[in-house]
């Protein structure tokens, strides 16, 4: 009797854990998505190296402005006639082959990025024996002004 | 025997005109007139959705397919070539050494605009820029049909593009006017100098003309000079090495009117500014502030000069040491830019970090 007691016992608790089991089998399986961090840092890399191109194409178009508006471009070179009778010419230009545009994050909201555009600004001197001949003939590389111009991105474009 | 007689003497004449007329006809050498070209397409509304009576094409296709005939007959002489558009102005292929074929797909790639206004002289104004940039002798020639009608003049803007560059410019029109004003622009274009080509698309249809009109713009056929006797050997000019000056950082800080303090908006472009003062920590700079020429000088002094202690102020608050850097107020006198223009008035007023030697007190 005893013996039986005891096996009804050990049957039941073999029962329940039995079932327990199958319950456990039977909850559902959670599946807890996880943004990586990569994701997050890729479409943070292409954000800039979009920003970085629209950068270019601006630094582009603004260096050909910085030239034709500079006050002493070709076409406004300075003239000064020397003590001899000779005209001195003197004009800036920009070398555009030498620009190199580098684009970063900022920590403002209403400025994102901050835009370096880096360029060599040449000066460019002759004399000749008259004005008309000065306009037309070939000028020497005198001087390189290194230059770093800083623009911002604001509303939506480079300023 | 009379006849044989005349016969030979007929062979003989012919083989003695062949003779001499030879060296006339195998020498001829193509010499460019011109270092540069530019093909300058008119991309306005009334090019791109309207059509020259009797013809089924647009103004603008048939423009696009002239200047892909253009762009196969034109000799490989060593140009730069280059191509644009207007309305809107874009640079569709930059100044490069010119090989057949290479600036026609540059204008198939560029979308017009839909129907827009023609600013023929912002367009001229616009690639004088390109034409700054390029030494030497230079054709531009433009696809237009000349109906200017917003923005500045283009005659005038012609006509300054030509004084800014005397004797090395030549602007040839493509006529595709359909208008009493487009054949007036045009025309008032074509009559600022003697060099210019005249022509109209109808006449270029027939690829004889559209070569001779290349040859006429672009180069001519020279007869060899006989080689000169040799020149002694010049002495060679030796030109200095260009001096490289110390480097200047520019901003433009939207300073509100009348005012000097910093705002949020420029702190990123200061904090950049500071970026570079750290890369070499012993050197010392000026920050020199600069206005426009609008209003009184004295004034335009004084702003300069509290613009500029406002922006060292800031640099020094935020960890450059005070004794890298020092204020100048240059006020509008030191202009970089053309105060003539609203933009040249804008990117004067900047502000600039040039390195010194010594500090200014």
């Amino acid at each position: 009797m005893k013996n039986t007691v005891i096996l009804f016992f050990m049957g039941g608790i073999l029962f329940g854990l039995a079932g327990f089991a199958l319950a456990v089998d039977e909850r559902p399986v959670q599946v807890v998505r996880v943004t990586p961090i990569k994701e997050q840092a890729r479409a943070e890399i292409q954000e800039l190296d979009q920003m970085t191109r629209r950068f270019e194409h601006f630094a582009v178009q603004k260096v050909k402005d910085l030239n034709r508006l500079h006050h002493l471009s070709r076409s406004r070179m300075q003239i000064t006639q020397q003590a001899d009778g000779a005209y001195h010419g003197l004009y800036h230009q920009i070398d555009e082959s030498s620009l190199t545009v580098n684009v970063r994050r900022s920590s403002s909201r209403t400025v994102p990025f901050v835009g370096v555009l880096s360029y060599r600004e040449n000066i460019f001197e002759a004399t000749a024996e008259t004005q008309k001949q000065l306009k037309e003939c070939d000028f020497n590389l005198v001087q390189v002004v290194p230059n770093r111009h800083l623009f911002s991105y604001s509303k939506g474009h480079w300023q | 025997m009379l006849n044989k007689k005349r016969l030979m003497s007929f062979f003989v004449l012919m083989a003695a005109a062949l003779l001499l007329a030879l060296p006339l006809t195998a020498s001829a050498e193509m010499v460019k007139k011109v270092d540069n070209f530019i093909l300058f397409l008119d991309q306005s509304g009334s090019m791109v959705h309207h059509a020259l009576p009797g013809v089924t094409l647009s103004k603008n296709k048939q423009a696009l397919a002239t200047i892909e005939r253009l762009d196969q007959i034109i000799p490989e002489l060593g140009y730069n070539g280059a191509g644009a558009v207007f309305a809107k102005y874009k640079t569709v292929s930059e100044p490069a050494v010119y090989k057949n074929g290479s600036l026609s797909p540059a204008f198939y790639a560029v979308t017009p605009g839909f129907n827009q206004w023609t600013p023929m002289g912002e367009g001229i104004g616009s690639i004088g820029g390109m034409v700054d940039g390029l030494s030497g002798k230079t054709a531009l020639i433009i696809f237009t049909d000349g109906d200017s009608n917003t923005g500045t003049d283009a005659v005038a803007e012609a006509k300054s593009l030509y004084q800014a560059h005397p004797g090395k410019l030549c602007i040839h029109v493509v006529s595709f006017a359909d208008t009493p004003n487009g054949e007036r622009v045009i025309a008032d274009i074509r009559a600022l100098s003697d060099c210019s080509v005249a022509t109209d698309i109808q006449a270029l249809g027939d690829d004889a003309a559209l070569a001779a009109f290349a040859k006429a713009v672009l180069y001519d056929d020279v007869m060899p000079k006989p080689k000169p006797a040799p020149k002694p050997e010049p002495k060679p000019v030796v030109q200095p090495a260009p001096v490289v000056q110390k480097e200047v950082i520019t901003f433009n800080l939207l300073f509100g009117f009348d005012k000097s303090a910093i705002t949020d908006e420029m702190v990123p472009i200061l904090e950049n500014a500071k970026m570079i003062l750290e890369e070499d920590p012993a050197a010392t700079f000026n920050v020199a502030g600069h206005t426009d020429w609008t209003g009184p000088e004295v004034y335009n002094q004084g702003l300069s000069e509290r613009r500029a202690t406002s922006v060292r102020n800031w640099l020094v608050g935020n960890g450059i040491p005070a004794d890298r850097l020092s204020v100048v107020g240059y006020g509008e006198t030191s202009p970089k830019y053309d105060n003539n223009t609203k933009e040249g008035r804008r990117l004067n007023r900047r502000v600039e970090l040039v390195s010194s030697p010594t500090i200014v007190k």
